[in-house]
């Protein structure tokens, strides 16, 4: 880059936020990845991430995987405004439609993990409040209760039924056509 | 409830899994898409049971996913007919047909009840208790095998009456749920009483068990009754007759009659001769469609309140004519787009009136 002092330096190292998770790690991201966050956007708008942003609930394993995703989706989010104006039309749909197909195999591939760390990541997608994040996450937690037995879905998600046997009775009584 | 073991088991599924909030747990399940899942989650455990029974959650999973059609109700003789393979309810409504009360065994006895009005998934039926007195109502309801008896006009209410040769100086139907009546279940019934020269409208409530008048109208001759045709659009009831080159509203919000032009006939054929048409709402607005020439034709209604005016508003060739017989096009209802909506009004035509 540039000599020490420009303007453009200046203006990329006012864009830099650190982040410290639970277990007080640093990490180092663009203002554009980490106002993905709706909860860090509204602390860099109120002045307060000076020294770093402690985020107490989200630990260094799963900060690392949310950035990661930030990230990606933030270098989609700057890449759709950058290429609109530089490609005709059909050009830039064509881009678009390449990098949606890639977003999404980005998002597959990044769910491939186990029960606790998606349950991890959906506390940290609330609590930072990152929709996308959000909203994948609790898709894919949906998607695999689909089609299962009550069983099915306790033995997965490690869930003890503390029903009393009278309630399971009248929940299947009222419901039984699902449960055929 | 409280007892010790479910406590020690309560505590031991936190221990084990991670406790997502109810509100997280929302997110999840407002994302299934068959009711059957949501069923079937609700059955896991207490939390589970909660979160998808509370009723803002049923709300918000209501105006997502609309509720399955499970079979159509025939009105003519209050028969279910469940929805077949590959239908993805087909299973769901195979059940029902099995649990649900489609027969009348669970009413009381009766020469012969004889269905009146379908909707919502309630069967409104009638019959005679005596031959002197006016017919015993009951609202079936066939899902949850329950019945109520909706209780006489009292007498001193009671407009002095008309005998017409088939008695159907009474017509009793069922009024659509509005959000609230869908969610406490509850339901409204209407009994329309044909006099001399007019109509009176009672209310029947299943929160209050009361039949009430709640208006009527003077001046509307009723000939030959058995004639009139209803319909609704937009929150209200009309009536159609043949001879009557007036529609009568009833305005179910402000529980108001009131008379409307319609449009002008065409050159030549008045429209309520002979013709196919239907009161619709479109876009907010009264729209009357007909089948005229082998073309459906749309007239609008001016907003204006006094503004007793029609204006064309399209005409387009019916792709789905066979579709539409004289009950599902006063069944159908152009909700979105004409050209979109009609297609799709018409697949559904056999099932207008379902559960």
């Amino acid at each position: 880059m540039a000599s020490a002092g420009s303007g453009d330096e200046k203006a990329a190292a006012a864009a830099m936020i650190t982040l410290i998770s639970s277990d007080n790690e640093k990490f180092e991201v663009t203002e554009a990845t980490a106002t993905l966050s709706q909860t860090i956007r509204h602390m860099i708008e109120d002045g307060c991430t000076d020294g770093g942003v402690p985020l107490p609930n989200v630990t260094s394993k799963i900060l690392a995987r949310v950035i990661e995703y930030c990230k990606k989706h933030a270098t989609a989010a700057a890449g759709e405004e950058g290429s609109s104006s530089s490609f005709s039309d059909a050009a830039f749909l064509e881009v678009d439609r390449a990098f949606l197909e890639e977003l999404e195999e980005f998002d597959d591939a990044f769910l491939e993990v186990d029960r606790a760390t998606l349950f991890d990541l959906i506390l940290a997608a609330n609590y930072l409040d990152i929709k996308g994040l959000l909203n994948l996450t609790c898709q894919k937690v949906a998607d695999s209760v689909k089609g299962k037995t009550p069983e099915q879905i306790r033995e997965m998600y490690n869930i003890v039924n503390d029903l009393t046997p009278e309630e399971e009775a009248e929940i299947r009584r009222e419901t039984q056509w699902a449960f055929e | 409830m409280a007892s010790s073991p479910a406590a020690r088991r309560i505590a031991g599924a936190r221990a084990a899994q991670p406790n997502l909030p109810d509100e997280i747990l929302e997110d999840i399940f407002i994302r299934l898409d068959s009711t059957a899942d949501l069923a079937r989650a609700c059955a896991v455990c207490t939390t589970f049971r909660r979160v998808v029974s509370a009723r803002p959650f049923l709300r918000r999973y209501r105006s997502l996913h609309a509720p399955p059609v499970l079979g159509g109700i025939l009105a003519e003789y209050g028969e279910f007919y469940p929805a077949d393979s590959p239908h993805r309810s087909a299973r769901a409504a195979a059940a029902v047909a099995r649990a649900a009360g489609f027969t009348f065994s669970f009413l009381p006895k009766r020469n012969r009840w004889r269905t009146r009005d379908v909707r919502d998934g309630r069967v409104l039926l009638s019959a005679y208790a005596s031959a002197s007195s006016l017919e015993d109502l009951v609202v079936r309801d066939p899902l949850h095998r329950r019945y109520v008896l909706i209780p006489s006009i009292p007498s001193d209410q009671m407009p002095s009456r008309r005998h017409f040769g088939d008695k159907q100086d009474f017509e009793p139907f069922l009024a659509p749920a509005s959000e609230e009546e869908k969610e406490s279940s509850s339901f409204r019934a209407i009994c329309n009483m044909l006099s001399e020269n007019k109509v009176v409208t009672f209310v029947f409530s299943s929160i209050t068990g009361q039949l009430q008048k709640v208006t009527e109208i003077r001046g509307f001759l009723s000939i030959r009754p058995e004639l009139f045709m209803r319909h609704y659009a937009g929150k209200c009831f009309y009536w159609t007759h043949p001879y009557r080159s007036k529609l009568l509203m009833l305005d179910m919000v402000r529980m108001k009659f009131s008379l409307v032009n319609l449009p002008p006939d065409p050159p030549g054929r008045p429209w309520r001769c002979g013709m196919m048409y239907a009161i619709v709402e479109f876009e907010g607005r009264l729209g009357f469609l007909a089948l005229d020439n082998g073309m459906l034709e749309l007239y609008l209604r001016d907003d204006g309140v006094d503004a007793d005016e029609w204006r064309h508003g399209a005409r387009r060739s019916p792709c789905l004519s066979i579709a539409l017989s004289g009950s599902s096009l006063v069944q159908m209802r152009a909700t979105c787009s004409y050209e979109q909506a009609l297609p799709r009004r018409c697949q559904n035509h056999n099932i207008s009136r379902c559960i």
